[in-house]
């Protein structure tokens, strides 16, 4: 037993010593006070992170870099890995490959870490007999952060007033302290797992406005939803993964433009000829389960006009856009780890 | 030892501070350890000053005018501190609340440095004070037959200040418990268990091994007379390597699962 304590401190001292003496004392030092300098400084850089659970990868071989000065939506469906990804760029899960560094470093590594990185994870994760006040004085003080900046954050989350214990909180309510936690030590970068959950509509707006703000600060900004149509209001950057691995690390604009697209619905009283006549135009004509045509590559005008001149009967045309949502459900379609029983694909595209 | 004075160390133990006193559950522990141990103890030597006269020789020969007030009442506020040690670690597992105290200090031995340092210091603060209150209360008793004695007496103080220690061994012991259990109820369980059942299954096996847990331990401290009624019960010297073992088996466990695991 003298063995493992001996170990133990002598692991703890000699720790000490190379974060002191070693090289990354030095870049820690300019880190802290010229963040901007630092290479990978107010960003999340992640290389080939693998995070097992057995047999089951929970993240695979993830890479991909979060920069300032932007919010970046970090999406995928339930299971996909978002939150095991933010909690091994915390240090609070290892990975069992790769890595993940924050303004250059491991997070372990940092030493007052919640001036550089703020996070919010779960907010329930508070003691529900606690006051709002006492769970930041906590949090505060291991960072040695003002107890000054404790009423500022309950200001901008619109806490300020609150009494009394955690527990009676409502969530969007708890959500606004887990935002005043992470904003505490009013930190360069910020992750905030689903965030909007539980927040009324003007809580909603309230974040997307603050989030939009803290990036135009300067400041790194990683937001996971597993809502496309949250994400597209508020993210200019988009990282999509699926069942642990990356599927698209795009703007925002461009993921929209290319997957977006639109069709033409037809049915016709003799589908064939027309199938062909627009092909012969241009068209890419797909032939639907119950005979109708699904038609892109031309105007909704012209297919009329086309079906006219030939004397085809039009018995419908309608014009389709795929929702941002299925748009989502396409590309994360395979990555999907609990699909319900039996979805009815209507739009085939 | 630099991991104790590092500044992030000591960040590390205000903020666990900050923790333990806004909690309503800490007062109340510290309310009902109080109140038990010393209202019982002074009962208890209150009603042994009334009867001793009518006690047998035998009786009377084993009379512990210091253990005696650490009966019924001690146990409950050695029960009670054990389970705030638990609590500090275990609610923080529970509610999550583990992941920001880890984020906000990673290098996790310093929480568990930070959190033996506060629960260990408040444990022993509140087990010395109701270790003398209980004595000087159950002497004024005991004085109305002459039956008290006094610090400078043999053993006493050794008894009266291992009784109030053994309370922030019993608490560090639980913290320990409480990093490896991650579970309230769980923890809870675990120590109690290893407070009341040790002692009957190792007791059982040998009396050797019965001298080797926690409460004979406490039993062995907080006596005075020479002539143990009890043969199994070990000397204080030993009683201090049997919690000296204890805390460094367990805190041995939680240093290296509270690193290994994942939050």
């Amino acid at each position: 037993m003298p063995v493992v304590i001996a170990v133990w401190l002598g692991d703890g001292i000699l720790r000490t010593v190379a974060r002191r003496n070693g090289g990354g004392a030095r870049a820690m030092v300019v880190a802290t006070f010229w963040p901007s300098l630092v290479r990978g400084a107010r960003m999340i850089e992640i290389h080939d992170l693998t995070k097992r659970h057995g047999p089951r990868a929970v993240v695979d071989g993830l890479s991909f870099t979060v920069r300032p000065g932007r919010v970046t939506g970090f999406l995928g469906p339930n299971g996909a890995g978002k939150s095991t990804t933010m909690r091994m760029i915390l240090g609070l899960d290892a990975p069992t490959s790769g890595t993940a560094l924050v303004v250059g470093e491991r997070y372990r590594d940092l030493r007052r870490p919640l001036r550089q990185v703020g996070a919010l994870l779960d907010a329930g994760a508070v003691h529900p007999g606690r006051s709002a006040r006492a769970h930041l004085a906590a949090i505060a003080a291991a960072n040695r952060i003002p107890p000054s900046r404790i009423d500022e954050v309950l200001g901008l989350t619109g806490l300020g007033s609150t009494r009394g214990r955690v527990g009676a909180f409502s969530l969007g309510m708890k959500q606004r302290l887990g935002v005043a936690a992470a904003l505490l030590g009013d930190p360069g970068i910020l992750m905030l797992d689903e965030p909007v959950n539980g927040l009324d509509p003007e809580g909603i707006h309230w974040i997307r406005t603050l989030m939009r703000e803290l990036a135009a600060e300067g400041r790194t900004v990683l937001v996971s939803s597993h809502l496309m149509s949250e994400m597209a209001l508020t993210a200019d950057h988009l990282v999509i993964i699926g069942k642990g691995r990356l599927i698209a690390d795009t703007p925002t604009a461009a993921f929209l433009k290319n997957t977006s697209r639109t069709d033409i619905l037809v049915r016709a009283s003799r589908p064939q000829e027309l199938r062909s006549l627009l092909m012969s135009h241009g068209a890419q004509v797909a032939v639907e389960a119950d005979g109708a045509l699904a038609v892109t590559g031309l105007e909704p005008h012209i297919v009329g006009d086309l079906a006219a001149a030939a004397r085809i009967g039009v018995h419908e045309l309608t014009v389709r856009s795929a929702s941002l949502e299925e748009a989502f459900m396409a590309i994360t379609g395979d990555a999907v780890d609990y699909r319900a029983g039996s979805i009815e694909r209507t739009h085939q595209s | 030892m630099s991991i104790l004075t590092a500044p992030t160390t000591r960040g590390a133990v205000a903020s666990e501070w900050i923790k333990l006193r806004t909690v309503r559950s800490t007062a109340f522990t510290v309310l009902v350890a109080v109140l038990a141990a010393v209202l019982v103890g002074t009962l208890d030597d209150t009603s042994a000053a009334n009867n001793y006269a009518s006690w047998t020789p035998a009786q009377q020969r084993s009379f512990d005018p210091v253990r005696y007030g650490f009966s019924g009442g001690f146990y409950v506020a050695v029960l009670a501190v054990g389970t705030l040690g638990v609590l500090s670690a275990s609610s923080e597992y529970g509610t999550g609340l583990i992941r920001t105290t880890f984020a906000a200090t990673p290098r996790r031995r310093q929480v568990l440095i930070a959190k033996s340092l506060v629960t260990g210091g408040l444990s022993l603060a509140v087990g010395l004070g109701v270790a003398f209150a209980t004595f000087f209360l159950g002497q004024n008793s005991l004085s109305a037959r002459h039956l008290d004695v006094g610090l400078g007496d043999p053993h006493v103080l050794r008894a009266v200040v291992g009784a109030g220690t053994f309370l922030a061994v019993f608490a560090l012991v639980g913290l320990a418990v409480g990093v490896v259990v991650r579970r309230s109820a769980g923890g809870v369980a675990l120590l109690f268990g290893l407070f009341f059942i040790a002692p009957m299954v190792f007791g059982a096996l040998s009396d050797t091994l019965g001298g080797w847990t926690l409460q004979t331990a406490f039993e062995s401290l907080s006596t005075t007379i020479t002539l143990p009624p009890d043969a199994a019960r070990p000397s204080a010297g030993q009683a201090v390597a049997v919690c000296a073992v204890h805390l460094v088996v367990a805190f041995a466990g939680a240093a290296l699962l509270i690193e290994r695991r994942d939050a």
